[in-house]
């Protein structure tokens, strides 16, 4: 590819990134992963002059020490990937930390750069003045200002970008350095780095690690130990880091440190001057905060939130969902009907309407749902709330040995444990975050609500609301014990500690948040889409064999199945093959047992409840309501889980545990009641 | 020198030092706080601490703050958050 086609954009979380991305590219963005690992890569496309540019965004990083996933995809894609001009968009009214990633990119070598100081509004309402010239003449770089998200500046940015990608070479050299002694040290220990090439593919490469190294950066360190001159190397580091810190008096990672901070802070007082009073007052996130965050009121005001969240989700989700379903329906008879017009195989019209309709379909009717949840959490993603509820819960989730971060997915949960699972992708330490996805499914998703009902509704009509709620709880408890136990088990040690930037409160605009919710929305539907597709298929075609069975009889495979899986089931109670055919159908999608039991039982779903207060005792359906909740997570959760851990390890041991575990409590159930009742 | 998890809403403080890993050191580095750089207290209450480093607001886990030692710096900040 074209070297000159790629720009990559860079910046701190909550520097409006994401809302430059979205001015430059419009909608002609794409949405993936980066390789091997499973944070969101954003693609677009922009015309600058008359030629077509791929711009890449970075995750939201603060600098490039690769302590988090982010940070390593951001560094490793500047080095290897090499694009040709890296923008970096700053926060202008906060450039004493902003300034910082920038330099840390000069000092990788990334030499050409384009500064967009973003959210000048901001910085003049804060009384600052910028002497953008003045900054771009010292750094050697272009510095563009901009208010994305009013468009200001847009025009002037692709202007700019256009003509650095025709410059040929760059202009100036890099503007800082370290105090004499550190420079000396530097290139003393580059000398000796030079002739082994994975520590020194080029010469601003080779100062970068001669630098990690004095700043005893571990990967680096981890990389000299497969050098053959690791041992000259190594004795080096340490005599030069000696002398050093001989010199300075203090140690060496502090004054690096202070080095470069001290550079930004010259930059500041020499370009940008504070009009009025130096003074800084309570800003109104500050007044915000000191209730949200409230040690009294915090909790109450998360919990209110969350409410509303699903009070959106399940009200206004599900308006859409019976309607949806209903066009599935109905797309299900007409696909039909149109084989038997065309004289199609009956086969063809049954797996038209049976398995590819109906499967897909079943999961695609959750879409509202799924799109009104990411749209509450965009917003509060977008107003700078989500870190506070992270932060409202960080005491409440150490007892589970997690900390704040992990409470938004297990919230998420109860709506659907695909974008739950997603939404770990915030977590820094893999090993917290493995816990979180594997007790992810615990949580009762909406799919699981019209088993409750149906089986509440016919055999506890009087205690319906209570019985429900118990199964919620019970997940909840069962989340917390297993999160307990993993971590004790598989991941000792402490938590990740607790960092977050707590960005200031801002009103979301509603294209991005719209546009936002609709790019998650769709990642649902292709993921959800190509592994339901694939397994309905399957399960179809083992309901309609052999050949002139009635479909999902008893006779077909997935009915001799269900009697061969019967007597499993038989100590928690309900050991007849309808109910395992229904358990084993429901890998596909939860709310599918309710559907495969309706079949089953030759009744539409109003009638249903009768046949299974027959069938059912109050006892044996509580253990059913059990089993269901645990025992396996659906088709789409297994995928998500698969692809968020990349491994299919954890995979099979979260289907492996919760098959296990489910079966255990509804056997407890059953049993335990069978000597009460 | 004390911890930062001891200090008082609209405290001044410097940060004197900071125990933990390198990955917690270049992470805290990177938000703006390190040895030498003076920070205001906004918050501490028997959760997390929150503090402002460099005009933005960073929210810090009761375990981390334990291990960020602070000094005074002087002068009493003007802008006291009552938690």
């Amino acid at each position: 590819m074209d070297k000159k086609q790629v720009i990559a954009l860079a910046g701190n979380p909550n520097s409006g990134k994401t809302t430059v991305f979205n001015a430059l590219t419009g909608t002609r963005q794409k949405v993936g992963n980066w390789p091997g690992v499973t944070v969101e890569r954003k693609e677009g496309k922009v015309l600058l002059g008359n030629r077509e540019v791929t711009v890449v965004d970075l995750p939201g990083i603060y600098g490039l020490t690769a302590s988090s996933i982010d940070e390593r995809i951001a560094r490793d894609f500047l080095l290897t990937e090499r694009p040709f001009l890296v923008a970096i968009v700053l926060d202008s009214s906060n450039l004493d930390r902003h300034l910082y990633l920038p330099l840390q990119l000069m000092e990788l070598g990334v030499s050409r750069l384009v500064l967009i100081l973003n959210m000048m509004d901001e910085a003049r309402a804060k009384g600052l003045e910028i002497d953008v010239e003045g900054l771009s003449r010292t750094l050697g770089v272009p510095v563009v200002t901009t208010v994305a998200n009013k468009r200001v500046g847009i025009e002037e940015l692709k202007k700019t970008l256009a003509r650095e990608l025709e410059k040929e070479h760059q202009t100036s050299g890099f503007p800082f350095s370290y105090p004499e002694p550190i420079e000396k040290g530097i290139e003393r220990l580059s000398e000796i780095l030079k002739p082994h090439p994975p520590l020194s593919s080029s010469p601003h490469n080779t100062r970068w690690t001669a630098l990690k190294l004095l700043e005893g950066d571990e990967e680096y360190l981890a990389r000299v130990q497969n050098s053959p001159a690791k041992e000259r190397i190594l004795s080096l580091l340490t005599m030069v880091k000696e002398d050093l810190e001989a010199e300075l008096g203090y140690d060496l990672e502090t004054a690096l440190v202070e080095a470069r901070y001290g550079y930004i802070k010259g930059l500041v007082s020499e370009f940008v001057k504070r009009k009025g009073s130096l003074e800084q007052r309570l800003s109104m996130s500050d007044k915000i905060d000191k209730v949200v965050t409230n040690r009294f009121l915090g909790l109450p005001i998360f919990l209110f939130l969350m409410w509303l969240t699903f009070k959106l989700t399940f009200s206004v989700g599900g308006f859409f969902l019976d309607y949806i379903d209903a066009l599935f329906g109905f797309l299900g008879e007409k696909a039909a009907l149109l084989v038997h017009l065309v004289h199609g195989p009956p086969w063809l019209a049954s797996l038209l309407q049976n398995g590819i309709i109906g499967g897909v379909g079943s999961v695609l009717v959750f879409l509202p749902n799924i799109f009104f949840l990411f749209l509450a959490i965009s917003i509060m993603e977008e107003t700078g709330y989500m870190a506070r509820g992270a932060f409202v819960m960080d005491r409440l989730m150490h007892a589970m040995g997690l900390h704040g971060k992990s409470f938004i997915p297990m919230v998420l949960g109860f709506g659907c444990n695909v974008p739950a699972i997603m939404a770990t992708r915030t977590l820094e330490n893999p090993k917290d975050r493995i816990i979180t996805i594997l007790v992810n499914p615990l949580m009762s998703c909406s799919a699981r609500l019209p088993i409750y009902v149906l089986f509440a509704g016919a055999l506890f009509s009087a205690h319906q609301g209570t019985v429900i709620f118990s199964l919620y709880f019970l997940g909840v408890v069962l989340a917390i014990l297993l999160a307990r136990l993993f971590k004790t088990l598989f991941f000792k040690g402490e938590p990740a500690p607790l960092i977050m930037e707590l960005p200031p409160y801002r009103l979301p605009t509603w294209k991005s948040v719209l546009l936002n919710t609709w790019q998650r929305s769709l990642i649902f539907v292709k993921k959800a889409g190509t592994i339901i597709f694939a397994t309905v298929v399957l399960i179809w075609f083992l309901a309609s064999m052999p050949l002139g069975v009635e479909y999902a009889s008893q006779q077909s495979i997935i009915g001799g199945m269900g009697t061969f899986l019967a007597p499993i089931l038989k100590p928690a109670g309900f050991g007849f093959w309808q109910a395992a055919v229904a358990l084993f159908f429901g890998i596909l999608a939860k709310e599918v047992v309710v559907g495969t039991l309706g079949t089953l039982y030759g009744t539409g779903e109003e009638k249903l409840g009768t046949v299974i207060a027959h069938q059912f005792t109050p006892l044996t359906a509580y253990a059913f309501m059990v089993m269901s909740l645990v025992y396996i997570p659906c088709i789409a959760t297994i995928g998500v889980i698969r692809r968020e851990t990349n491994s299919w390890k954890w995979t099979a041991f979260s289907v492996g545990y919760s098959l296990f575990l489910g079966w255990f409590l509804a056997v407890v159930v059953y049993q335990v009641g069978r000597l009460f009742l | 020198m004390w911890p930062l998890a001891l200090c008082k809403p609209g405290e001044k403080v410097v940060v004197k030092d900071i125990a933990g890993g390198m990955g917690v050191r270049k992470r805290l580095e990177s938000m703006g706080l390190y040895p030498g750089e003076e920070i205001t207290v906004l918050s501490a209450q028997k959760g997390p601490v929150i503090v402002r480093v460099k005009g933005c607001r960073v929210g810090i886990g009761r375990g981390m703050a334990h291990k960020i030692m602070v000094a005074a710096n002087g002068q009493k900040g003007e802008e006291a958050v009552n938690g």
